[in-house]
């Protein structure tokens, strides 16, 4: 009797066991498949899945299967699964510019109802930024799990903008102080300064600046850094003249031929020519290099350069590293009343590709690629994974930042990015470039995620790249731009685009985090 | 009977693969082109503005421009290079073989690799060229930031990689060609020009036209380097026709109009090649 009694506990304890155990590995037996930009198994993006997989894979009881794809075959690959109906992917981390077509082909699926389902990892999207957060939601609905959020700051040589006699070299030329650019004229006068005389003492001469001009690359990203504060008007909501960079968000006329446009290149093509010739032809990474390697005083790029600085393979500048956000324009142009104002406009960007997980429409396992993104999400991780360094996920959550670069609000600490090798002051200096990015400017850049995006943007990259090399005057390949746009938005539909756009820059709704003076 | 029907049986896997893989997507490719597709929507009738589209494209002539520009300049550099060196090793010497080996290597070289190598290469400020460049003195040369120097940069690294292949050609040539002509020229006393001029030169004729033909489909097709090295700039400085119907394809799903693309460029292809064929043709029956 005695034995029956303990062979029924025993049978009774070995269901709990294993009911608790398959609880615990809730998709067990079922394999997801990742398609994700091409970073190696220790580089951006792809890097961190791979380390977390196991893990992952553990808890669950599912396999992860990822697919790297290059950069620039990604959104091709993605469509063609998508369009094809193949359904390959159960999810894509893709570059955001193509979140136009996915979303208004229904090719992807929201993700509000399992936020808050006690089965999945707990994230929060408020811990983003307001301008990231609005990246990542479309038509007032979330579509992405917290992951990446790029911008594009300034970077520059603390060494070289504190040296006195640099200082007093500089104010005798140009009658004020030298620092880290916080205005367009400050950019200018200060890469002019520091360019084609050898101030690093190598024998060569060095740059003021360096910046990825290459045409079909990423280079167009850097004129639309550049031309933000031309261009966006601040004001408390979304509407035809305020918070707008691209279209006319009511009649999706082109705003890029517009004045404020066309100063800002005026301006870029002079701010262009105080670096070398040679990076008309560079890609991004081509121009890290010389910044790297001290022998550039300037640049402007995403979270990238912070990381790399504390890397002794690829850095000489560490210790040397300080950032800011894109220096303000001293005026803009309003279109209400067809004027520049001179103002001080200091305006945020979203730039670069903010890569985060989204999940196929056509995937069998919904839930179980969810579960990834989500679990990546976690506050821990993803904070684990920002201050890698290698991981390609730039700061932008509230916890990436510690009190002392935001004004007490951030809840992260510096100790976990000093545990990565970082040195302190270089790293408090990017990561407070990147909180007045996303928490302190007058307004930020929208980001272009309509459909027909990459054409526009192509179009544009092109023909900044002509105006650069000489061969049409900024309003010229503005001009061209604008038709070409035109052309598009007309062959796409514009009543189709006009609503993509409305809904994809929040149209008629408070600005994030407007801040009036 | 039965022998007919084995025959044909036999042909029937080379003839579906035919009309599966050559066939349907030519006339598929060719309707397409009469239509406008992207894909996400079902295909519209388009007529043919997909056409009068190309006719006016500035960026059809620039592609047309460039692609014309770097086949003339290509072709003809290959062919004298290659026959000049065919020349130089068609003669009995120690470690020829080896040496004809290490001229041919180039052509087993991946295009997109030779075009990241070319960007290490031409990189203007570090790249063992401007090293070479600063260390006799000269300025710097702006080998991918400067419209013509691009293209020309294209132009050398297609140069590097496909003259062996004229060479290989006019090598084969050189040993095929029969002796007793020459060897009658020279009793009769011609010298070395009037013996390449009068007697190498036409009986080469035929090998010269065919491997003209080859390079020029070659090269006319190039889409590999400029897509690598310069990504067809600065601006549309090397967008060769090639990589501008792969855009239109395959980054903006225009599929329609670069079908019409393709189109345009098969024809102006053929036209070319059906004349080089029709001349090889005759020259052959010539001899």
């Amino acid at each position: 009797m005695k034995v029956v009694r303990w062979g029924v506990l025993g049978m009774v304890l070995l269901s709990v066991v294993g009911v608790a155990f398959a609880a615990a590995r809730p998709f067990a037996g079922r394999t997801v498949t990742l398609g994700v930009f091409a970073g190696g198994t220790r580089g951006a993006i792809s890097g961190p899945f791979y380390y977390f997989r196991s893990a992952w894979e553990q808890r669950t009881g599912a396999k992860l299967n990822i697919v790297e794809i290059p950069f620039d075959q990604l959104p091709t690959k993605i469509k063609t699964d998508l369009i094809t109906r193949a359904g390959r992917f159960d999810g894509f981390v893709p570059c955001a510019t193509i979140y136009g077509d996915l979303v208004t082909n229904n090719w992807i699926v929201p993700v509000d109802p399992w936020i808050r389902d006690p089965r999945f990892p707990r994230w929060d999207p408020n811990d983003m930024g307001p301008p990231i957060r609005q990246l990542y939601r479309w038509g007032g609905r979330q579509y992405g799990a917290n992951y990446d959020a790029d911008a594009w700051v300034l970077y520059g040589r603390r060494d070289l903008l504190n040296d006195p006699k640099e200082k007093a070299a500089f104010r005798a030329k140009y009658g004020y102080e030298l620092r880290l650019p916080q205005t367009i004229k400050e950019l200018l006068d200060v890469s002019e300064f520091f360019n084609n005389r050898d101030w690093n003492g190598d024998g060569r001469a060095d740059f003021g600046i360096v910046l990825p001009l290459k045409v079909s690359a990423q280079g167009f990203f850097f004129y639309l850094a550049f031309a933000a504060p031309y261009v966006v008007v601040p004001g408390p909501t979304v509407d035809e003249y305020h918070n707008v960079f691209f279209f006319n968000p009511r009649t999706m006329e082109p705003l890029i031929n517009s004045p404020g446009h066309v100063k800002a290149l005026e301006d870029y093509i002079r701010l262009t020519k105080n670096g070398p010739r040679a990076q008309l032809g560079w890609d991004l990474v081509e121009s890290w290099d010389p910044f790297l390697k001290g022998n550039a005083a300037l640049t402007y790029s995403p979270g990238d350069i912070g990381s790399l600085a504390k890397n002794p393979d690829r850095s000489r500048i560490k210790g040397k590293l300080t950032a800011g956000p894109m220096p303000a324009s001293t005026e803009y142009y309003d279109r209400r009343t067809g004027r520049w104002v001179q103002r001080l406009n200091r305006v945020g960007n979203l730039l670069g590709c903010s890569w985060h997980g989204l999940i196929s429409s056509l995937s069998r396992n919904k839930e179980t690629i969810y579960h990834l993104f989500a679990y990546m999400a976690e506050r821990s991780r993803l904070f684990q994974i920002t201050t890698f360094g290698w991981g390609g996920v730039d700061p932008g959550k509230i916890y990436d930042f510690p009190p002392e670069v935001s004004n007490g609000q951030g809840t992260g600490s510096i100790q976990a990015y000093l545990q990565q090798g970082f040195d302190r002051q270089d790293a408090l200096d990017w990561l407070r470039a990147y909180w007045q990015n996303y928490y302190q400017m007058d307004a930020w850049q929208e980001y272009l995620r309509i459909p027909g995006a990459p054409e526009m943007i192509n179009s544009l990259d092109l023909h900044i790249s002509q105006a650069l090399v000489g061969r049409e005057t900024p309003k010229q390949a503005l001009d061209a731009v604008a038709r070409e746009w035109t052309e598009i938005v007309n062959k796409l539909g514009r009543e189709k685009l006009r609503r993509a756009y409305q809904e994809s820059i929040g149209y008629g709704r408070p600005a994030p985090r407007y801040r009036p003076r | 009977m039965r022998d007919e029907g084995v025959k044909w049986a036999l042909l029937l896997p080379a003839v579906g693969w035919i009309l599966t893989f050559t066939v349907y997507p030519l006339v598929f490719s060719l309707l397409l082109s009469f239509q406008n597709w992207n894909l996400t929507s079902p295909p519209t009738w388009a007529g043919l503005a997909n056409y009068v589209r190309a006719v006016q494209d500035p960026r059809t002539h620039n592609a047309l421009r460039v692609t014309g520009l770097f086949v003339g300049a290509t072709v003809a550099a290959e062919l004298l290079l290659g026959f000049a060196l065919a020349l130089l090793f068609h003669r009995p010497m120690r470690g020829i073989r080896l040496l004809r080996a290490v001229v041919v290597a180039p052509l087993f070289t991946s295009p997109i690799a030779l075009a990241f190598l070319g960007m290490m290469l031409f990189h203007e400020e570090d790249g063992p060229i401007a090293h070479l460049v600063r260390a006799v003195g000269a300025g710097k040369v702006h080998w991918l930031s400067d419209p013509t120097t691009a293209l020309g940069s294209v132009v050398l690294l297609d140069i590097w990689q496909w003259t062996p292949f004229a060479f290989l050609v006019f090598l084969a040539g050189l040993a095929g060609v029969p002796q007793e002509p020459i060897e009658a020229a020279i009793v009769d006393g011609a010298g070395r020009w009037a013996l390449f001029r009068h007697v190498l030169l036409p009986l080469l004729t035929p090998v010269i036209v065919t491997a003209l033909l080859f390079k020029l489909i070659y090269s006319v097709k190039v889409f590999d380097l400029a897509f690598g090295l310069t990504g067809g700039g600065p601006g549309i400085s090397t967008e060769v026709l090639a990589l501008y119907i792969h855009r239109q394809g395959l980054e903006f799903f225009n599929l329609g109009y670069a079908s019409s693309l393709s189109y345009i460029f098969l024809v102006l292809v053929s036209l070319t090649c059906i004349g080089l064929v029709l001349r090889v043709r005759h020259l052959y029956e010539r001899l």
